[in-house]
């Protein structure tokens, strides 16, 4: 125990909260900015079981706020240098990698398997399909997520009040208005900030020591140091799902129910095999690579909407950008002028021309 | 009336605007809109004393504290 020493000897924490943290199972959907902290913080404490969700690669463009990774780590699978580098932090702690996308169809036994989960994502569909997941199953969901300089925090489906994302916004919110780390901007010590609260209040969770912030956002903002609580509470009018077939028949990407993805190059070119087919990349005109060998029309997408006639002859449109979030912001913009042709996004943006 | 704006929102509710006290919330909101039409777009929850409220009939005064809170999504 000489490992521990330093947190054993606080009060109210001792041998037995030790033990509940060696059999705690936590699960981080997840491992960026705010997962990294997370996964650290948790592994180093001596939780006894972490699984980690990531379907990316590590990029150069991480290392600025994802600290577990390093330059030798680009190109390689996010969650096997977690489970590499925190199997060497804590031999002791069972590290278990999923390396997906969190998805409908093995998100329920997922989260079945550990008992309390941390939303680390970067996307409102997966956070709302993970909140609605949790409470079907009653599990306590760590939230944090951030702005530019802000940051929020809540625990969700916890204590004699549980309440969750819904309760605080019932909808998802349309990505066309809340623009993504990859536009927004983001500071590496604010992902570090916020995931530290998330580690707290998963270390609270286990041991039972302090409070837990349930029922409270918990506002930061880096810039000043504003710390603000705002309380909210359970209601009846917001999406509860009573069971599976609920959360299945729910759409989590904000009206993109006609929206295909595409994730390879392979299917790409089958849908270029179609007549009046277009592919158009809303980044800005200084973003790399260029794409080449598709019939491509670059627009980005703050100037696309004086540009949709452009579109106005082609029956499919493959949309893409660096990530894959903005393209689906420019499917729902240019959806609302020509309902009627055939969407695709590329899941992950460019990296489908570069792997 | 302290006004606290976040996330996103600060591009929107970006001037001071005037108004009269006692309002109530529903009032409150609609002059809000009207000030800034963009917000109709946007999803955001309003907080008076540090407590999320819905009520349209809350009647705000000069000490109440009111917060505009947008989800974010980053991490």
């Amino acid at each position: 125990m000489e490992r521990y020493n330093r947190q054993l000897i606080l009060p109210g924490f001792g041998k037995i909260a030790q033990q509940k943290l060696a059999d705690a199972k936590v699960l981080v959907v997840g491992a960026g900015g705010l997962g990294c902290p997370v996964l650290q913080y948790l592994c180093a404490a001596g939780v006894g079981e972490i699984g980690v969700v990531d379907p990316d690669t590590v990029s150069l463009s991480n290392l600025q706020r994802q600290v577990l990774y390093d330059e030798q780590d680009i190109g390689d699978l996010k969650v096997r240098i977690v489970q590499k580098k925190l199997t060497i932090l804590n031999s002791d702690t069972n590290i278990r990698i999923y390396p997906c996308s969190l998805c409908i169809e093995t998100v329920f036994n997922l989260v079945h398997s550990y008992s309390i989960i941390v939303d680390c994502t970067d996307n409102f569909s997966t956070r709302y399909l993970l909140n609605d997941v949790c409470q079907l199953l009653q599990k306590p969901l760590v939230y944090a997520a951030i702005f530019r300089f802000e940051g929020q925090l809540s625990v969700f489906h916890y204590g004699e009040n549980p309440a969750n994302l819904r309760d605080l916004f019932p909808e998802i919110p349309n990505p066309l208005y809340v623009p993504s780390c990859n536009e927004a901007g983001v500071i590496g010590v604010l992902t570090g900030i916020m995931g530290n609260f998330q580690a707290n209040e998963v270390l609270k969770i286990i041991t039972g020591i302090g409070e837990i912030m349930s029922g409270q956002l918990i506002t930061f903002n880096s810039l000043n140091y504003q710390l603000g609580i705002v309380r909210f509470q359970s209601k009846t009018t917001v999406f509860k799902p009573k069971n599976k077939a609920d959360i299945l028949n729910q759409s989590y990407e904000y009206s993109c129910k006609t929206i295909a993805h595409i994730n390879d190059l392979k299917t790409l070119k089958n849908v270029f095999k179609r007549n009046k087919t277009v592919l158009i990349d809303v980044r800005n005109t200084e973003e790399q690579p260029k794409i080449n060998g598709f019939n491509v029309i670059a627009i980005p997408l703050p100037e696309l909407e004086q540009h949709l006639d452009k579109l106005a002859n082609f029956e499919t449109l493959v949309f893409t950008c660096q990530s894959g979030i903005r393209s689906l912001k420019a499917i729902a913009l240019v959806q609302k002028r020509y309902p009627e042709k055939n969407y695709y996004n590329l899941k992950n943006g460019i990296a489908l021309f570069t792997k | 009336m302290a006004i606290r704006i976040f996330g996103n929102l600060n591009d929107i509710v970006n001037k001071p605007f005037a108004v009269d006290y006692p309002v109530s919330l529903g009032t409150f909101k609609t002059i809000l809109h009207q000030h800034f039409p963009e917000l109709q777009s946007v999803s955001f929850q309003i907080a008076v004393d540090q407590q999320m409220n819905e009520e349209e009939t809350l009647l705000l005064t000069e000490d109440s504290e009111i917060a505009l809170l947008p989800p974010f999504s980053g991490g």
